[in-house]
């Protein structure tokens, strides 16, 4: 017996032991592996760096992306780069957008930050205030200020300097099945061709559109419009219908919800779709998620989607993994406070941040984001899910995007959902439980507004008060 | 003397030698992160600084209605689910024990399985299944010739059922060592009982109860370290709402410290949390202690 | 059978109501279970389908197929076992020592260990989880197996449960050895040990399992997909709000139950076999 339990714990230290040899432990050794991230191991040996790179030295850094689908032109990207330049080694870390904050927060505290992160700017734009994102504005003046739209720029301008290196943009409006509209007798608001995107009167959508949809689908489980507020999950497309009756919801670098009796309007709007049944009857717990799958499933007539999402959409249908139907682009209605009708869409930059990292990863960073400006249009391509930023690419690829003349049309009614308030990201957290209070009935529409703007007003002003940038 | 004084430090020595591997352990592993954890209590961590700001994060914790509803919710359910559980858990496995094998293996597995699936698989199932848009519970309002209602966008609704799925999903737990213990129990002492006339009731009475002291206290005080930090349930069944109506200590304490990156605020939480969980369990242990005289 | 049924029925109709009740209920436990096991092989149209299928029609092992091939997840498969594995072994060992002693032994401090073993138990981990995430940086142990079993050793459950099996040996047969000149360390390796094999059976499934689906540390320590193991790998795919297939989700979900189920239902007989028998006869 005594021998057994010997010859068992002795197995078993043997197993620890084998699990600790080695810095790196089992955990990758192989070769045929995807590169795997060595921040550890490189920011310690570049802090003893000093600012130039000696010769035949390397550096080490890390790339993310919060959007799993550019991680393959991400990573051929940089197997170009460092094809090039040898003396850099690069890894991708690449994850679903909804794990950022928690990576954020850890890379923050764990001194393990990446040195460049290829993400939406409005994210990141708190990270800003906070001291994580350095400019970029040497290497937008040096390499892309020609080539990218200077509206585009002025999107990931704070004061002076550049926050970004846009690669492309996703507008944001609605995605709607025309099919289903045909048969609901609307074919009068399917437009002629299927790249061009409609535009809808506000009346029309809630008087005509939205009953006869209802109508149409009876008691079943599908439903006209996708509405949802269980979680922040694309709150942008919120705040944009928010926009319905020609309110604001943020205004001169603050929060205005609650005042704006135009905003409340909308809102108020909403709230009686829901009462009619016009929408999904869990609106308190469904997020967007949900309500994209049941657009892709059918079961929803009209939902929201950037570019992104309509491309993915289209994918799924060659892949099988689900029924073809007629799917296309809408903006949101806006009736200006006029009365003349217009319509509302928003928009995302996704590009290059640059993190707070040393000296010599700094380099590494600037050095790869000069070299990309000069890149074939293919490897720009792998890097979007949207219209490219740099207009040298996208006029190339005009004739096999014909969508891309449509949203690039749109741009007129595209309109900033952020207000470029500081603080935006962290007043998403106070957005959403608003909108359940009024949804659930708990408060009317303008108090829920109010509770809104004080909460957000709140974190605005202690970013205004606290920015590194603004200070 | 001289001996007396020897084998004291001999004993003291073995005793510590077999706690030694477990005390080091904790030692580097969690009472170290611990006190660091306390120090960052006393810290702001955000704008690139880390500042020292004393108490304040303690008294913006208890002064904030949120943060108060949090401690609420939290205690409300740790104090509805936890007896529950016990109460429970011993009446299933005293009604079961003593049957055929294949009956209480049916028990044991099924019960169980919901700690096997793991706490985030089973929630997003009863998320998906009580989705009154698209889920069996629209089937089910259908069937009634009703309009779905959304059960986990009300709060009171919500509620109740988040303390449903905490009791589905640990009940396993508490019938598994519970029913280890009962069929334990020495066959005669069963049989003199029912020879004496005495029913089922009895048999809990004067058998199952006592002898399952032990292991009650285990329980309760293993639920309430597992309930008192329910996170999961409360993210994915209702994501803390509506307007935080659901919301729980250790929610907060995710989103400050994971999503906001305010690790001060959360590590003081995550104080409290603890100070809440030591205050129960041994108010626990001291009535059991007096329940055992 | 069905007449031992009747004379159950008639003889004692409260126990009879009740193992209804116990019934019914377990069956209610099972059915979220057997729900995404169906979902899982139900055709993405068919899994969210209103009257849904009880019994699927329409089958596919599509979703299966492609959590394997889109995914290491071969790999999280082998995380998963090597870590629990190696935590289980070393809680096992840490545990029996300290229980054995905090039960049979005498020393100063003793209860002090004791309380301090309860006030570790209800600490919840995420209290520390910051400090010990770069406690593990500057050990150098991100993205390595030691971070993800290590931490996991001390678990103060344990020591518990095995104390409380301890406490059920009796005194009398540590005391008789020690005075046939026994000492304490062979007299734990000779019976200590042999006795509480139920008790470390119980243990090591618990332990296994916990380890198993702890997701939070192990979110936090990996570095990229190689390195998770499979509930957070599978985590991961099911928060992806670019995949909108719902059986995927269900496939998903029981490729990180599955195993774990099995090696329960194998191994759940030490839950049977007269667990504290032993200990309370004397």
């Amino acid at each position: 017996m005594r021998r057994k339990i010997a010859l068992m714990m002795a197995l078993v230290m043997a197993g620890m032991l084998t699990a600790c040899g080695g810095t790196k432990g089992e955990t990758g050794q192989e070769e045929n592996r995807p590169a795997e991230s060595v921040s550890q191991e490189g920011t310690a040996a570049d802090s003893e760096e000093t600012a130039e790179i000696p010769a035949g030295e390397t550096v080490e850094t890390v790339i993310w992306t919060d959007s799993t689908q550019l991680a393959e032109g991400l990573q051929a990207a940089v197997d170009l780069f460092m094809a090039d330049n040898p003396q850099y080694q690069i890894s991708i870390e690449s994850f679903p957008g909804s794990e950022r904050p928690e990576k954020l927060a850890l890379a923050k505290q764990g001194n393990s930050l990446p040195s460049l992160f290829l993400t939406a700017y409005f994210t990141s734009a708190d990270e800003i205030h906070q001291g994580t994102i350095l400019p970029l504005t040497d290497v937008v003046n040096e390499f892309y200020a020609g080539d990218i739209s200077d509206s585009l720029l002025n999107q990931v301008k704070i004061r002076d300097d550049y926050y970004m290196i846009p690669v492309y943009s996703s507008p944001q409006g609605m995605l709607y099945n025309a099919d289903i509209f045909k048969a609901a007798g609307l074919e009068e608001f399917v437009t002629e061709s299927p790249e061009e995107i409609a535009v809808w009167k506000l009346a029309d959508l809630d008087g005509k559109i939205l009953p006869a949809l209802k109508e149409y689908f009876g008691n079943s489980e599908k439903y006209p419009m996708a509405l949802y507020a269980g979680s922040e999950q694309n709150d942008s497309y919120l705040i944009n219908l928010l926009w319905m009756n020609g309110g604001e919801v943020f205004k001169d670098g603050k929060c205005v919800a609650g005042e704006d009796e135009n905003t409340i309007k909308a809102l108020k709007k909403l709230k009686e779709w829901f009462d009619k049944g016009y929408t999904n009857s869990d609106v308190a717990t469904r997020v967007f998620v949900d309500c994209n799958a049941d657009f892709q499933k059918q079961n929803v007539a009209i939902s929201a989607g950037q570019f992104a999402t309509y491309n993915n959409h289209l994918a799924a249908f060659e892949k099988g993994d689900a029924e073809r139907f007629d799917i296309r682009v809408a903006a949101v209605p806006r009736e200006e406070t006029d009365g003349t009708d217009s319509a509302a869409m928003h928009e995302y930059v996704y590009g290059f941040v640059m993190m707070n990292v040393d000296e010599a990863q700094q380099r590494a960073a600037k050095a790869f984001l000069g070299w990309l400006s000069a890149q074939e249009d293919e490897v720009l391509l792998g890097l979007s899910s949207g219209i490219p930023a740099s207009s040298r690419v996208a006029t190339a690829q005009l004739a096999e995007n014909p969508i891309y003349q449509s949203y690039m049309d749109a741009e007129k009614y595209i309109r900033d959902f952020t207000g470029a308030v500081p603080g935006f990201v962290s007043t998403r957290a106070v957005f959403y439980p608003a909108i359940q209070s009024c949804i659930t009935g708990e408060q009317d529409e303008q108090s829920a507004l109010e509770q809104y703007e004080t909460q957000a007003n709140e974190i605005i002003k202690e970013y205004t008060d606290r920015s590194l940038v603004l200070n | 003397m001289q001996k007396k004084k020897q084998k004291k430090m001999k004993q003291n020595l073995t005793g510590y030698l077999f706690c030694g591997p477990f005390l080091i352990l904790t030692a580097v592993f969690i009472i170290y992160p611990m006190c660091k954890g306390i120090y960052n209590s006393f810290f702001d961590f955000r704008f690139g600084e880390i500042s020292f700001v004393g108490f304040r994060n303690y008294l913006n914790i208890l002064s904030s209605p949120l943060y108060r509803r949090a401690i609420g919710n939290t205690l409300l359910m740790t104090f509805i689910v936890v007896p529950l559980l016990c109460v429970a858990g011993i009446l299933i496995a005293g009604s079961v024990f003593d049957k055929h094998p294949v009956y209480v293996s049916f028990v044991r597995i099924t019960l169980y399985l919901p700690v096997i699936a793991s706490l985030v698989v089973m929630a997003l199932i009863w998320r998906f299944m009580l989705d009154s848009q698209t889920g069996l519970l629209r089937y089910f309002y259908n069937l009634a010739g009703q309009q779905p209602v959304n059960l986990l966008g009300e709060a009171k609704t919500a509620l109740i059922l988040i303390i449903v799925f905490l009791f589905t999903v640990n009940i396993g737990q508490c019938v598994i060592l519970y029913l280890a213990t009962m069929i334990g129990i020495p066959r005669d002492l069963i049989e003199a009982m029912k020879i004496d006339g005495g029913n089922r009731w009895d048999l809990f009475r004067y058998i199952l109860i006592p002898f399952s002291s032990g292991v009650t206290l285990l329980n309760f005080v293993t639920q309430t370290a597992a309930v008192i930090r329910v996170f999961v349930a409360t993210q994915l069944l209702t994501n803390g709402g509506p307007n935080h109506k659901t919301t729980t200590m250790m929610y907060l304490l995710y989103e400050e410290g994971f999503k906001n990156g305010n690790f001060g605020p959360a590590s003081a939480l995550g104080i409290i949390l603890f100070l809440f969980s030591i205050l129960l369990v041994f108010a626990q242990f001291k009535a059991i202690k007096k329940q055992d005289i | 059978m069905y007449k031992g049924i009747w004379r159950w029925m008639r003889k004692s109709k409260g126990d009879f109501v009740l193992n209804v009740i116990i019934v019914l209920f377990c069956l209610l436990s099972v059915f979220p279970i057997y729900w995404l096991l169906t979902g899982s092989i139900k055709l993405p149209a068919d899994v969210m389908k209103i009257p849904p299928d009880w019994i699927p029609v329409r089958v596919t092992l599509e979703h299966y197929r492609s959590i394997f091939s889109d995914n290491p997840a071969w790999r999280w498969i082998y995380n998963s076992f090597a870590t629990a594995l190696l935590g289980t072994a070393g809680i096992i060992m840490v545990s029996s020592a300290a229980g054995y002693g905090l039960s049979k032994l005498e020393f100063t401090g003793k209860k002090m260990i004791f309380a301090f073993v309860i006030a570790a138990l209800v600490l919840p981990k995420e209290v520390y989880l910051l400090p010990l995430y770069q406690e593990m940086i500057s050990f150098g142990w991100r993205g390595t197996f030691k971070a993800l079993i290590f931490p996991d050793l001390a678990m103060p459950f344990g020591v518990f449960l095995l104390k409380q099996f301890y406490d059920g040996i009796p005194n009398e047969l540590g005391e008789a050895a020690q005075m046939d000149g026994c000492g304490s360390i062979r007299f734990f390796f000779l019976f200590g040990v042999p006795l509480s094999k139920p008790g470390i059976g119980a243990l090591g499934i618990l332990a296994f399992i916990r380890m198993w689906n702890a997701y939070l540390w192990q979110y936090t320590m990996a570095t990229d997909s190689y390195t998770y193991t499979l509930p957070v790998g599978i985590a991961r795919l099911m928060d992806n709000p670019d995949i909108v297939d719902y059986g995927l989700k269900f496939a998903g979900a029981s490729v990180a139950a599955i195993p774990l189920l099995i090696i329960f239902i194998f191994f759940q007989r030490y839950f049977t076999s007269g667990i504290t028998a032993g200990a309370i006869k004397g």
